[in-house]
């Protein structure tokens, strides 16, 4: 798997969506399955999916899938 | 009711939003204007947001002698027809839904009805009066020691009853609040915290678990002086963390315990005893009572014995309703039967033990296991049978056809997948008396 379809996947389990919405415009808040608690979910799961360790900054800015992908490359992972 | 006379008192900053600062005589002014559309005891649906039009509209009704029952949103209208609401308020519009009726009319001191549980198409109702009220906000002033110089932030929805007993207390005092719809895990919500140099934050065991996950220790947040916690119980590793933080930064954690039928604030732990008493409840609010009852009603005397948890106050509400001809009943007896099972230590701190009714928080909102398999089956999954405990639930189903109706069901009341676990049995185990068996569900769960 590419790091982009572990992305696609992390995200659809962690919001409990289908892939297919899973696009770089999707935003935190825009659909009722990306509300705070799910973002805490998906942020657990990006974290040992990706063996990274976000910090406050990462979390609170991750505010649509793009800037998940930009969080992650400043971690090293590469889309 | 005190609360409004007070507020009409007060003067500086009532409330502050990311477009206004809002005066108490401003505030007072508004909500006389909305006041002025609304009747005296005649039901009132309020769309309630975390905005400064809500808090208007709310002071509104208070001012109004008019009951409300707070939505969090117009769609929200169908699920209490029982009810038959004379007006839909939303953003200091009045819409009348029907005509004033003069021969049901509401009880005098009748001000708010709360749902009880986090279940859709529960109707059931508290009913509060604006001594519960009142009783209430004074003694979480008195034991939280606030005054005009704190300022909290909306970081819990006003429907609920913690998030507005935190409205009620900071405007009792003279106090003021930010008024937000971001989250903990917004940026603008932190923006929001520094900016407005917010001395307290309130939060269910979500939010100090997500805190500290955020790495919040880290912050620099140095107005921040106070942090209450309740909505469930928070993991005593997690407290134990914010002890140690808060010892260190000269701030005061306040652990409490509460119902919505108590208004809904039943005990607090003091915070110099957060590390001390680990866990616990801590005691009585101001001018209440706990005590322990055994199976048999029978006070529970000896420490460290356990009973059912039975609170006594001004606070305690009038009663349930289930339509709107209950909207005429009075104040019943002040005693509440929680339905939690507890201990008491020997210098009289309060454990939490265990649940003698089914019912499970989850994300802070009460969710009664038998009304989830009552709802269940009447859609259709007529073998199921649900368990659980905080922020986790389990539902056991005997056919596989039926677990897109779960999940639906579960998607309505928005408990996040994270939170639960279905389980496809053969058939739902049952004991000899016929009762389900939870205790082999739960081995079989391996999850609680």
């Amino acid at each position: 798997m590419t790091n982009n379809e572990r992305l696609v996947a992390t995200f659809a389990t962690s919001l409990n969506i289908e892939a297919s919405q899973v696009v770089d415009a999707l935003e935190y808040n825009t659909i009722p399955q990306w509300d705070s608690v799910a973002h805490m979910v998906l942020v657990a799961a990006l974290e040992k999916e990706f063996d990274v360790m976000l910090d406050m900054d990462d979390i609170i800015e991750m505010s649509s899938v793009k800037i998940a992908k930009d969080i992650l490359a400043k971690h090293d992972v590469v889309f | 009711m005190q609360l409004i006379e007070r507020i009409k008192q007060h003067t500086g900053i009532a409330l502050i939003d990311r477009q206004q600062v809002v005066s108490y005589e401003q505030l007072t002014q508004q909500a006389e204007q909305v006041a002025n559309q609304l009747a005296s005891h005649q039901l009132v649906a309020l769309v309630m947001e975390n905005s400064v039009a809500s808090i208007v509209d709310y002071l509104a009704c208070l001012m109004a002698r008019a009951p409300m029952i707070l939505i969090s949103d117009a769609e929200q209208l169908k699920q209490y027809a029982e009810y038959q609401p004379n007006f839909l308020l939303y953003n200091n519009q009045v819409t009348v839904l029907a005509p004033v009726n003069t021969t049901q009319q509401s009880h005098t001191d009748l001000r708010l009805l709360l749902s009880t549980s986090g279940s859709t198409g529960s109707p059931k109702m508290v009913r509060l009066s604006a001594q519960n009220l009142d009783a209430n906000t004074a003694a979480i002033v008195e034991y939280l020691e606030l005054d005009s110089t704190a300022r909290s932030i909306t970081s819990l929805p006003l429907t609920y009853s913690f998030g507005l007993s935190i409205l009620n207390s900071y405007l009792w005092v003279g106090a003021s609040l930010v008024v937000t719809e971001t989250s903990i895990t917004d940026k603008a919500f932190w923006a929001l915290m520094k900016e407005q140099a917010v001395t307290s934050f309130s939060g269910v065991p979500f939010h100090f678990e997500t805190l500290q996950r955020l790495r919040f220790f880290n912050m620099s947040l140095p107005a921040l002086k106070v942090f209450t916690q309740a909505g469930g119980k928070l993991r005593n590793e997690v407290l134990q963390a914010f002890a140690e933080h808060c010892q260190a930064n000269q701030q005061r954690f306040y652990v409490m315990y509460g119902q919505t039928e108590a208004a809904p604030r039943i005990s607090y732990l003091p915070p110099d005893y957060l590390l001390e008493k680990l866990g616990s409840i801590g005691i009585s609010v101001p001018r209440g009572e706990l005590t322990l009852v055994d199976e048999n009603g029978a006070k529970v005397t000896e420490p460290n014995q356990e009973g059912e948890l039975v609170y006594q106050g001004e606070n305690v509400m009038m009663g349930y309703a289930a339509n709107r001809v209950d909207l005429g009943l009075g104040q019943g007896k002040s005693v509440l039967h929680t339905g939690d099972l507890a201990k008491r230590d020997a210098e009289g701190y309060f454990y939490i033990t265990g649940r003698k009714s089914r019912f499970i928080k989850m994300q802070g909102k009460r969710i009664s296991l038998a009304h989830l398999e009552e709802t269940l089956k009447q859609r259709g999954v007529t073998e199921n049978a649900c368990l659980g405990q905080e922020d986790k639930l389990v539902i056991a189903y005997a056919d596989c056809q039926h677990q897109p109706t779960i999940v639906a069901y579960l998607q309505e009341l928005s408990v996040h997948p994270a939170f639960y676990q279905l389980i496809l049995l053969d058939r739902i185990p049952y004991t000899n008396s016929g009762k389900v068996d939870y205790p082999l569900l739960k081995r079989e769960a391996r999850w609680l």
